[in-house]
């Protein structure tokens, strides 16, 4: 009878053994996915910050002094591209990489110009894994109070 | 007892995953960044004003003044003011990559392009005889 009782209680522990082993599995599958997206999560977080940083310089960029027309001392909220031509940023990244980043910025003439393209600032990431582009329609001031219509292109590299 | 042992077990698994569940809601429900609306509201503002600064060509004036020196009849810069102006706004939004809706207004000249935009950010430009508002979707 003592052995009856006693291979009960054995197989009685067996089965809690077995059911705290499916309950643990579960716990670290649990677990294991959960960091997973979590960490996908932080990902997106990233990018987010990043496209906010990126639309921060869009609404900024024509107020740099080393772009921006200006008349009497009035901003006119356009691109003075005889500042531009002068390169005085892409000679210089290095001090306006906090500000621009890894990204190439550059201005095209688009009517009634030829498209052709200006470089503002080019600084690439080096084995970026992917590339956004935004462009944004500009007023571009040239000499003899002569204004264009320009396209500004942001490559934002990842 | 043993009985009681087991459900209680199961109920513990039932909870578990409950926990579980709630975790990879948590991680989904992560807040989401629209700044849409600031790059639309550049958007707007950059291209009303690269309208209304451009100067055609053969032309000292820019947009903004020969539409508050248009009146019907009147010629600027060779030409028809409103047949001008209709083409070199008309040359200027074909340059724009999505839909809008615009409207200028003056107490000669109107010109109108409601597109199918119902919603985006606007932005308008005015002066002391132009008003100008322009809709990106």
């Amino acid at each position: 009878m003592g052995y009856i009782y006693s291979k009960k209680g054995q197989v009685g522990m067996i089965e809690m053994i077995m059911v705290l082993v499916v309950v643990i599995l579960i716990l670290v599958i649990g677990i294991f996915y959960y960091y997973r997206f979590y960490l996908a999560e932080i990902g997106k977080t990233e990018s987010g910050l990043n496209d906010i940083d990126r639309d921060i310089l869009l609404a900024s960029i024509l107020t740099m002094p080393e772009i921006e027309c200006s008349f009497n001392g009035i901003e006119q909220n356009c691109i003075d591209m005889n500042k531009v031509k002068t390169d005085k940023i892409n000679e210089n990244k290095g001090l306006y990489f906090s500000r621009l980043g890894f990204r190439n910025i550059t201005i095209m003439d688009v009517y009634p110009g030829t498209e052709e393209a200006v470089v503002l600032y080019e600084n690439p990431r080096p084995n970026f894994r992917s590339k956004d582009i935004i462009s944004v329609i500009v007023p571009l001031y040239y000499s003899d109070n002569e204004y264009r219509v320009g396209k500004l292109v942001i490559e934002d590299y990842k | 007892m043993k009985k009681a042992q087991t459900e209680v077990i199961g109920l513990l698994v039932i909870v578990i995953l409950f926990i579980v569940i709630f975790f990879f809601y948590i991680s989904f429900s992560g807040q989401n960044n629209n700044n849409q609306e600031l790059r639309q509201s550049v958007e707007s503002s950059y291209f009303l004003r690269a309208m209304m600064f451009y100067t055609p060509v053969n032309c000292d004036k820019q947009i903004k003044e020969i539409i508050e020196d248009c009146s019907t009849g009147k010629v600027i810069c060779s030409m028809d003011c409103k047949e001008l102006l209709d083409k070199e706004i008309g040359n200027i939004l074909s340059k724009l990559d999505r839909d809008y809706r615009l409207s200028i207004k003056t107490q000669e000249y109107e010109y109108n392009r409601l597109g199918s935009c119902n919603t985006g950010i606007a932005d308008s430009f005015n002066t002391r005889y132009i008003e100008a508002k322009i809709l990106i979707c």
